[in-house]
């Protein structure tokens, strides 16, 4: 820092910010005894930036003068009272002038009227011109007064706050740049490490001082995806590196509050992982491509994080979607700007889930928040960049990410779970499985989804050989494709879901064996392939979700779709049901359960509700016995893939929905018949879950089409990669918030069962 | 320390973004294009206080204010106790452009633009400068103890009242002094502008408190309306952009 003899010059010596984050920026702070300048528009924090600085000086026992040319210092003592015990030691001299005398009135030379008083003298009331005389501020008196301020008190940091009001006041006659010149000429003269303040218009633009200060801060405000951003960057800053990336901040009673962590686009305002430690030295922002590389490598595993520790990640996921898109028309470096910046959104949420604290021990202590508290951390650390993107095999991933987002999806529901849990539970699990059995049947023939869920493991074998012959209800299917659960789940619901859904999931509820199950249930599903003419009367099997796929089968039972509904609904409650046993085996299981029980029921519902059961039970367990971690699952994959597909329908957001629904629901109708074959189930689900998302669709409106868009779109590539129709699995997942929603209002069996029929009708109308 | 008095705009949902509303005895920026309500936010301002029975005043610049009673009656807005210090050049500006059109008729059109130009400028020189103002609200507040004044608008004081100030550096010292001397009132007021070249910065938006942005845009043939606060010195506030609607029960902040 300064060294208590001003006279004595320390190029070495490094004066502290008072704002720690901004050290960092500066590699250790400003560069003692010159003058700096902090520019930005009004309304940014540069006056609380500034007074950080003195109080510094004060906390290390030095004497500081700010010398205010807008703000009256009372006004400025009582904005910034959370800094009291030390700002009241700092010293201000009231440089602003007085009201204007137009009647002739001795003007008195302003060193010789004021002086520096600290804060804690300053009285309440704003300084009153007096009645005979006033004060014309100009810059050469302020000067004298500098001086003879210094030559009194021997000041070790002075701010001027604000330059620019300097100029604009205090500068008659003078021309304004060689005014400021001069200014800052003197300010170096008085070896004192000065800090200037100076506001900027909207508008960048280059001025003399900016080009004199030895250093500048400058922060920007700017209003981006409909909301405000603030942005702090260390424009220039001579002899020393420093970090020249933007970084956001937010004005907090402790002053400016910096997220090293992520940085800002200069260009777009778009939001970027450090990618560099700032510590380490001057860094150019990363390179798209970059980043998109270690993104997409990671992306999957966090969303699967956040969704465990149960955030709301519909931002992510609406921002994977647009990157899916841009990959279809676009280039690999847009694609990557995109996949940055929900990378910068998820961590920007592990950010502030990190500075909250801690909601409750388990959110805390869970596997998944270490990891994404670790990926903050190396975030901070810097990633290393891996190579260029590559579109083709950038499809695939994004995929991927989907997927492990459509729980997510799910997730959402489950605010309403509660509530719906039980009702599901209580009513309809019965009348979901049917839902789902609809789906199935529609799509491939796999009808036979409706396999008793609870069979599962044995059934569903058969059934998905069984499910190739079965295509022909698809179309109706399609229409519930769309199956647009609504994404604002609640994130704790969505916790639960997305472990069910994960499937690993250790958490796994229950159940039962899916693993192996799916297949089976499958099989059970083409049995069920009847009911799938009922799905396509009542059609809505929209059901549920994720399980709903595998399941599917069992909605068969047409009647239960409306009950589906319900049982999606009661999806989040899956948690609790977890339990839901013999019927909604699939409950055990949190999220998967969810889907599952209501497979369960819809099998319970009819003679073939039983198969649904079983075949519901069989996909949770898979799910389940996967290990918790997202990752594993892949490779059993198949199941929980789809799940994840399914969900992810339903996830999309409801804006998407409408378009993607009908997408899906002619990527369904092909998907499925390919799919069917491989995995019957599946297919059938999803097709159920198309007429639930319809439902829920017309019922709510926004989610479900998102969910139907979603899923439309994700089916496509999916259906391509994998045979397994996961897009109708998808669907229903999403529905289920509906379904819930519609078992709490007791209208649910009916409502699901409308809805559904609709959905089959009008699934174009949907999409 | 003793917090600060709020001062309430009388729009709930504003003075909710404002953390409870203005903080007292402060100056404030109300921006916006023309049609963007700033007028309507100010009177609200001002009747709030007359339902509080406070001591208001209206600097009427930009329109007379028997206009401005007549804008406002379909809210069923009462201004007649709201004093007003009428500082508007229009009238006689209005009347002389009507003498215009007519003489324009009369192919004397040149001359009498050149007269009215030279009629305007030795006319305003009385009626309206800065220095005008200044004194005619110093005459008002020193038998009034007001507790909040609404200019209206800022800008046309700049245009009418400044022509014989081309000196940035003079017309910046102008508006200095004069919210300087509001500042030393402590009256809390309101201040509307016509938004600039946002590429320039103005001494009022330097040396107001805090400064709040309306703005309308087209969304197919429906106008949306939105109201930000930039900046405000001293409160937490809500910096987001927040939409709102004129209704005949005033503006309502949604």
């Amino acid at each position: 820092m300064s060294e208590q003899d001003p006279s004595a010059p320390s190029p070495e010596g490094r004066v502290s910010t008072g704002t720690e984050t901004l050290d960092v920026m500066l590699h250790g702070g400003f560069v003692a005894k010159r003058p700096y300048l902090v520019v930005g528009p009004a309304g940014t924090g540069k006056t609380t930036l500034a007074l950080q600085f003195l109080c510094d000086g004060i906390r290390r026992g030095e004497r500081c003068l700010i010398v205010t040319l807008e703000e009256p210092p009372n006004e400025m003592r009582m904005n910034h009272r959370s800094l009291l015990p030390d700002l009241d030691e700092v010293y201000v001299f009231d440089a602003i002038p007085d009201v204007m005398r137009y009647e002739r009135a001795p003007f008195k030379d302003i060193a010789a009227v004021r002086q520096s008083v600290p804060f804690s003298q300053v009285p309440m009331q704003i300084r009153k011109t007096p009645e005979l005389s006033s004060v014309e501020v100009t810059f050469t008196a302020l000067e004298q007064t500098l001086k003879m301020e210094m030559a009194r008190r021997n000041f070790q940091r002075i701010v001027i706050d604000s330059l620019t009001a300097l100029q604009y006041f205090c500068m008659k006659g003078f021309d304004e740049t060689l005014g400021a010149q001069t200014f800052l000429r003197f300010l170096s003269d008085l070896r004192v490490t000065t800090f200037l303040t100076v506001e900027a218009p909207l508008e960048d633009s280059e001025t003399p001082e900016r080009l004199l200060a030895r250093g500048e801060i400058r922060l920007f405000r700017w209003e981006h995806d409909a909301r405000t951003v603030r942005a702090i960057g260390v424009e220039k800053f001579r002899g020393s590196e420093h970090d020249a990336r933007l970084h956001p901040y937010r004005i907090s009673p402790r002053g400016l509050d910096i997220n090293l962590a992520l940085t800002i686009s200069r260009d777009t305002q778009e939001l970027w992982p450090s990618t560099i430690d700032t510590a380490r030295g001057p860094s150019e922002p990363p390179e798209p491509p970059e980043v998109f590389a270690t993104s997409l490598a990671s992306l999957e595993q966090d969303s699967r994080d956040l969704i465990a520790v149960g955030v709301d990640v519909g931002a992510i996921r609406s921002t994977v979607l647009e990157a899916l898109a841009a990959s279809e028309r676009s280039t690999a470096e847009e694609v990557a700007r995109i996949v940055a910046r929900a990378r910068g959104r998820v961590l920007e949420i592990v950010a502030r889930i990190g500075d909250s604290a801690p909601p409750d021990g388990s959110v805390k202590e869970s596997p998944a928040m270490r990891r994404l508290r670790a990926r903050l951390a190396a975030a901070r650390m810097g990633i290393p960049p891996s190579g260029p993107p590559d579109l083709a095999t950038l499809r695939p991933m994004l995929e991927k990410v989907l997927d492990a987002l459509e729980p997510a999806v799910t997730i959402t529901h489950p605010p309403p779970a509660p509530t719906a849990v039980a009702i599901a539970p209580e009513e309809g699990g019965p009348s979901s499985p049917p839902v789902h059995v609809v789906a199935p049947a529609a799509r491939p023939a796999p009808a036979p989804p409706m396999a008793p869920p609870p069979v599962a493991p044995a059934t569903v074998a058969p059934l998905p050989e069984a499910t190739p012959p079965p295509p022909p209800p698809p179309p109706p299917m399609k229409p519930p494709v769309e199956v647009g659960p609504p994404e604002p789940a609640p994130t704790a619901t969505v916790r639960p879901a997305l472990t069910s859904l994960k499937g690993p999931p250790a958490v796994g509820t229950a159940p039962t064996a899916r693993p192996g199950a799916e297949p089976t249930k499958v099989a059970p599903v083409r049995e069920v392939t009847p009911p799938k003419p009922l799905a396509t009367k009542g059609a809505p099997p929209a059901p549920p979700s994720r399980s709903a796929t595998k399941v599917a089968a069992p909605p068969a039972r047409v009647p239960p779709s409306p009950t589906s509904p319900a049982e999606r609904s009661s999806p989040p409650p899956l948690p609790s049901a977890g339990m839901a046993g013999p019927p909604r085996p699939s409950p055990p299981s949190s999220a998967a359960p969810v889907e599952p029980t209501r497979p369960a029921h819809p099998e319970g519902a009819g003679a073939p509700p039983v198969k649904p059961g079983v075949l519901p039970i069989a996909p949770l367990p898979e799910a389940v016995p996967a290990s918790p971690p997202e990752p594993t699952p892949t490779a059993e994959a198949a199941s929980p893939k789809r799940r994840r597909k399914t969900v992810v329908a339903g996830s999309t957001t409801p804006k998407k929905r409408a378009s993607r629904a009908s997408k899906s629901s002619s990527d369904a109708a092909a998907d499925v018949p390919s799919v069917a074959p491989t995995e019957p189930a599946p297919s059938p689900a999803a097709a159920v879950a198309a007429p639930d998302s319809s439902v829920s669709a017309s019922g709510e409106s926004g989610p479900t089409a998102t969910a139907g868009d979603q899923s439309a779109a994700k089916p496509k590539r999916r259906a391509p990669r994998r045979k397994a129709p996961p897009v109708t699995a998808a669907e229903p997942g999403p529905p289920p918030p509906e379904e819930e929603r519609v078992a709490a209002d007791g209208a649910a069996p009916p409502a699901p069962t409308e809805a559904p029929s609709t959905a089959n009708e009008n699934p174009p109308d949907g999409a | 320390m003793e917090e600060i008095a709020r001062v309430s705009i009388g729009i709930p949902g504003l003075d909710r973004m404002l953390g409870g509303g203005l903080l007292a005895g402060r100056p404030y920026l109300v921006t916006g294009g023309v049609g963007s309500g700033k007028t309507l936010l100010g009177l609200s301002f001002l009747l709030e206080g007359l339902r509080r029975n406070e001591e208001v005043l209206l600097v009427a610049v930009d329109e007379p204010p028997s206009e401005i009673v007549e804008n406002v009656r379909e809210f069923g807005w009462d201004l007649s106790t709201i004093r007003t210090l009428d500082a508007n050049p229009g009238t006689k500006a209005i009347r002389r452009l009507a003498d215009v059109q007519e003489i324009k008729a009369l192919g004397e059109v040149r001359s009498m633009r050149e007269l009215t130009a030279e009629a305007r400028r030795t006319g305003e020189s009385e009626d309206i400068s800065v220095q005008s103002i200044h004194l005619k609200l110093r005459q008002q507040m020193s038998g009034h103890p007001f507790s909040r004044v609404l200019v209206d608008s800022i800008t046309s004081i700049r245009r009418f009242a400044m022509k014989a100030s081309p000196d940035p550096q003079a017309e910046r010292t102008e508006i200095q002094s004069l919210l300087r001397f509001l500042s030393e009132q402590e009256v809390t007021t309101l201040i509307t502008a016509t938004p600039g070249n946002p590429g320039l910065l103005t001494a009022e938006e330097i040396l107001t408190r805090g400064e709040i942005l309306l703005t309308r845009k087209w969304v197919g043939d429906r106008s949306v309306r939105q109201l930000k606060i930039v900046r405000v010195r001293g409160s937490a506030h809500d910096p987001e952009r927040r939409p709102f609607a004129i209704t005949n029960q005033g503006i309502i902040v949604g």
